[in-house]
């Protein structure tokens, strides 16, 4: 009996121990099964439309840490359907996973560029393996990032490059010309567009001719038409997945082939059958303002523009840009459901100004502003900022500009909209300043508002916390290495600190075109350059400084920066 | 390979191009005396510009200073001493680097090229378009590789100050070298090379905008282009802008607008204006004949260094009817445009040295002076030297040698050269490199290029081949008919 318990003991023991030397590897298995099996709830909760539960779900899967390349995909997947917060972190680790494929990490950079998120995909990119960077799928995802980043020519010298490739060759001939429709100045890139998209129309696969005839909108009114043997409506009979779009393009190559004196009747004509289609209204309306016949849409029935707000508002536009303001007035009083408040009051104050009703104007913009601005509804605000603008209402402009300014950061929208304000606070550097510490503080992983306040800091003469400055903007920079702005205040704040030499060879190892690079990128390059002792070449930079589109503030500190006398170079 | 406008490598800086026209060992000429001693000693100069390029290597810049100083004898341009000043280390070791590959010494050719790919690493735009340049040419031993020297010079485009990175692309785009062939993005180099204020690409765009076939005609704009490079100071556009208003508006050529455009040119110093304004005087397009006028402007075209002119002159020396007839005058003036870097007349003038018409009979000389054309890619040069090495006159026979020269001249389209090769593999002395389908294929595109002997010969070895050779050299030859 002894024996036996003792028997039974050792075995005991034997068996705890090796459980105790097995926990780690019996744990993570569980781990991942409890994470597959959330990822499998959260799935089903969003077949049944429970995003809220869904996302709790799949944040649940996160936070166990599943190490699975096959559960983390799913958990990708499953993220981006539902906006999973913890979104990024997840795709950073199926993209650096030990065991990731080659179609993982294309898959992963392909979606950044669907959302149009840059950033991300500079991130990941500098990543890719020598093998993996040649890849014909891979160098035009890279096409099409530098297509998205305004880099034209690069796009275009990166995509001639692929069309060899047999099975990218009618997406990349689509993507040229595309890109080579936006070369304005060339006639050439303009002429090769026009043949590829038209050669494109012929495409077996729907979805590529389609995206082809699409893209004709992208060419001058005159090149769009592939010719008289080209019957649009049998082209587009074939297409089942045409939509209303589709149809009014059509429409618009018929008239365009009529001499000049019938396409106004035609157009009209056309019109009138073509608006009993919802779909079809806002492509009328851009169909008469690219013809120069805002006016005639005036005569067109009233009631397919009363169907929704963004058809409503286009005539309206229509009666403003005109200067048809008593009309304006009658017809802003049908406005459909959902029009905006904050609109319908700004106008009703530019109305009453231009009827000569000053004080009822004056109130109506009190109205308006003092509405907007304690419900803390930044859209409404810049509505009326925006009317405000277009009328010179400058007092209105700028009381709604103070309002937007005295709101807490999380009633503002994300920092790089808010940019376009600092021209108000040329004269007031200081209170541009605040506003931005004031975001800052409130977002502390906001890289746009952190570089914003690092850099006019550079120009503000208190106390500033250098070191701070130093190790964000550094951070920002790996955050985000590919956008000049960001490197550019890195840099300075390097260059302060006396490192020059690590400030140039940061300006220098970035993958950017340094030459369509904004002014205050150029201008530090420039300093980089001078205090590396490279004169010439600084001088050279210093030479082609522009300042379109840079603010007042950011102009004067770089300008002081570099011992310029402010506003002596050209904008 | 020659890129319009720019022969050979870039200037180092305007008094380096000062300092290399004047033989190949001086490393800096035109010491001013206004200067203090020390802004000037070369071996000072030299030594803070090796170590700058050495990153402040101070045994490594001494040696090879030491190395150099003890190569070259080196004078200083005091304009040089404050580019050197000027100079960050990526400059340094350009300056460096073009220094001793420019004084052509074997021995240094290896540092140089590595000084400049320090530079090209370094960040130096100038390095990074020289080296693209270096790599086009296949200069200095490197190997000629246009895809890589296209790689480097879309790196310079980006970088800022870059200044022929966008016209050599628009060049090699329209050539579809080591890129296809593509006007559209030629134009986009040029247009935004001229943005960047390059000159040099306001004229492409101007040649590619008044071209009837290149797709992008529009002479509006060819004339807004030539226009605006020449008022920023461009002779070359000035006399673009001449041939502009002779053959590309108003219907019938302008020649009076012409000339004005023309005489701009020439006040610029631009030879080629000046020969065209000759023609204008020659063939009395300004109202009546002036042979006076036509000849004292070709003379004034040689003296801008035209090699073009100069072959003019030596032609109306040869037929005498014009000038009084003189083969001395003649052949001398062919021997200035030789010196002058004129590939033709580099041939020409070694015929005139193998012949002993207008100057002593010297084939030694005449083998330098087809060398020097074969360089530059003259067919005609490689035919002449190729048969000076075949029959060892004015040097030492090399058969092997030979054979590669009539390869690159038949390749190009050279007549004499194809039926020549033809006749080597078909009937050379050396059995062993006898082949019956080279001959054939050689004498069939001697042939067609217009051989004298070329249809007797192709017929004659095309009946010697078998059925399966038959059908390769039909193969080969649709390919060489394929081949721009």
């Amino acid at each position: 009996m002894r024996l036996r318990l003792l028997l039974l003991s050792g075995v005991a023991v034997l068996l705890l121990g090796g459980l105790w030397l097995a926990r780690r590897p019996i744990v993570a298995a569980v781990k991942e099964w409890r994470a597959g099996s959330l990822i499998s709830q959260a799935e089903e909760a969003a077949a049944e439309k429970l995003g809220r539960e869904s996302v709790q779900l799949a944040t649940a899967a996160a936070q166990l840490d599943p190490k699975r390349l096959d559960t983390l995909r799913r958990l990708m997947q499953h993220g981006r359907v539902v906006g999973l917060p913890e979104l990024p972190a997840v795709t950073l680790l199926v993209f650096f996973h030990d065991e990731h494929t080659l179609e993982d990490r294309k898959e992963i950079l392909r979606w950044t560029l669907e959302r149009g998120d840059v950033a991300f995909f500079d991130q990941l990119y500098p990543n890719l393996t020598e093998t993996e960077l040649p890849d014909p799928e891979i160098q035009f995802l890279h096409a099409r990032k530098l297509g998205l980043q305004g880099r034209i020519l690069d796009a275009v010298e990166v995509a001639r490059g692929l069309e060899e490739n047999e099975a990218l060759a009618a997406e990349v001939s689509l993507f040229l010309a595309t890109m080579l429709s936006r070369l304005t100045e060339n006639p050439v890139a303009r002429g090769q567009a026009r043949e590829r998209l038209h050669a494109l129309l012929g495409h077996a696969d729907e979805s590529i001719s389609l995206r082809a005839w699409r893209s004709l909108a992208l060419l001058p009114a005159g090149q769009r038409d592939p010719g008289p043997d080209f019957s649009p409506q049998s082209w587009l009979a074939e297409r089942p997945s045409a939509t209303a779009e589709d149809r009014v393009m059509a429409r618009r190559l018929e008239v365009d082939r009529l001499p000049p004196s019938g396409r106004i009747p035609a157009m009209e004509a056309a019109a009138r059958e073509l608006l009993s289609d919802p779909g079809a209204v806002p492509p009328v309306v851009r169909w008469y303002l690219e013809a120069g016949a805002g006016e005639k849409l005036l005569e067109l029935p009233e009631e397919p523009f009363l169907a929704e707000v963004a058809v409503f508002s286009s005539r309206l536009q229509v009666y403003l840009d005109l200067g048809r303001f008593v009309e304006a007035e009658a017809w802003l009083e049908k406005a459909p459901e959902g029009f905006p408040e904050s609109v319908a009051g700004s106008l009703a104050a530019v109305f009453a100004r231009r009827a000569g009703r000053d004080s009822e104007a004056l109130s109506a913009w009190r109205r308006v502003i003092d509405r907007a601005a304690s419900l803390q509804i930044y859209g409404d605000c810049l509505s009326v900022l925006r009317i405000a603008e277009k009328f010179g209402e400058e007092e209105a402009a700028q009381n709604v500009v103070e309002a937007i300014v005295s709101f807490p950061p999380n009633r503002l929208p994300p920092s790089e909209m808010l940019e376009f304000l600092e021209p108000r606070f040329a004269a007031r550097p200081g209170e541009w300043l605040d506003f931005w510490r004031g975001i800052a503080r409130a977002r502390s992983g906001d890289a746009f508002a952190l570089d914003q306040v690092a850099f006019l800091e550079l120009g503000s003469d208190g106390e500033i916390d250098a070191a701070g400055h130093l190790e964000r903007t550094g951070m920002i920079v790996r955050r985000f290495p590919g956008a000049p702005r960001f490197r550019a205040t890195h840099a300075l704040w390097l260059m302060r600190a006396g490192r020059n030499e690590e400030a140039l060879a940061l300006l220098r190892e970035a993958d950017l075109n340094w030459n369509e690079a904004d002014s205050v990128a150029r201008g530090t390059y420039a300093l980089a350059l001078e205090r590396a002792g490279s004169k010439a070449e600084a001088a050279a930079l210093r030479a082609g400084l522009r300042w379109t589109g840079i603010g007042p503030v950011r102009r004067a500190t770089m300008e002081k920066m570099l011992g310029m006398v402010p506003g002596s170079t050209h904008s | 390979m020659n890129f319009s406008g720019l022969p050979g490598l870039p200037p180092l800086g305007g008094c380096l191009r000062k300092s290399f026209t004047l033989g190949g060992l001086a490393l800096f000429l035109f010491a001013s005396p206004a200067l203090p001693a020390q802004d000037t000693d070369p071996a000072a100069l030299l030594r803070a510009l090796a170590l700058k390029a050495n990153d402040g290597n101070e045994e490594a810049a001494k040696t090879l200073a030491d190395r150099l100083l003890a190569a070259m004898p080196a004078r200083v341009d005091p304009a040089f001493a404050a580019e050197v000043e000027a100079a960050g280390a990526a400059e340094a070791a350009r300056l460096l680097a073009m220094i001793i590959l420019r004084a052509g010494v074997a021995d240094f050719q290896a540092d140089g090229l590595a000084l400049l790919d320090k530079a090209v690493e370094g960040g130096s735009v100038a390095a990074t378009e020289t080296s693209a340049l270096v790599l086009l040419e296949g200069l200095y031993g490197r190997k000629r590789d246009p895809e890589k020297a296209v790689a480097l010079l879309r790196q310079a485009r980006q970088m800022p100050g870059a200044k022929e990175a966008h016209r050599l692309l628009g060049d090699l785009a329209l050539k579809g070298e080591g890129m296809p062939r593509d006007v559209a993005l030629a134009i986009e180099y040029y247009l935004r090379g001229a943005e960047a204020g390059s000159v040099a690409c306001r004229v492409s765009l101007h040649r590619l905008y008044r071209d009837e076939q290149g797709g992008a005609h529009d002479l509006v704009e060819a004339e807004r282009q030539g226009r605006t490079a020449a008022d920023a100071g461009s002779a070359e556009a000035a006399y673009e802008m001449g041939v502009f208003y002779e053959r590309y508006v108003e219907g019938a050529p302008n020649w009076s607008r012409a000339a004005e455009w023309l005489k701009k040119g020439l006040e610029g110093g631009h030879g080629p204006a000046a020969v065209r304004l000759a023609d204008y005087a020659f063939e009395g397009r300004l109202g009546r004949v002036d042979a006076t006028e036509g000849t004292r402007l070709l003379r004034e075209a040689a003296g801008l260094g035209d090699g073009e002119a100069c072959l003019r002159l030596a032609a109306l020396y040869e037929k005498g009817d014009l000038l009084p007839q003189d083969p001395v005058a003649s052949t001398a003036w062919i021997r200035i445009a030789a010196a002058f870097g004129h590939g033709p007349a580099q041939n020409a003038y070694g015929l005139r040295l193998t012949n002993g018409y207008g100057v002593a009979s010297d084939p030694a000389e005449a083998a330098t002076w087809f060398a020097k054309a074969a360089q530059q890619g003259q067919a005609d040069g490689q035919v002449n030297l190729a048969l000076l090495l075949e029959n060892g006159i004015g040097l030492a026979p090399n058969p092997a040698e030979a054979k590669r020269l009539f390869l690159a001249a038949a390749e190009a389209g050279h007549a004499v050269a194809q039926e020549r090769l033809a006749r080597l593999y078909s009937e050379g002395d050396d059995p062993a490199a006898r082949d019956a389908l080279e001959a054939a294929y050689w004498a069939a595109r001697a042939e067609r290029s217009g051989a004298a002997g070329g249809k007797d010969l192709a017929a004659k070895l095309r009946g010697a081949l078998s059925a399966a050779q038959a059908a390769d050299l039909e193969r080969r030859l649709q390919d060489a008919t394929a081949r721009p």
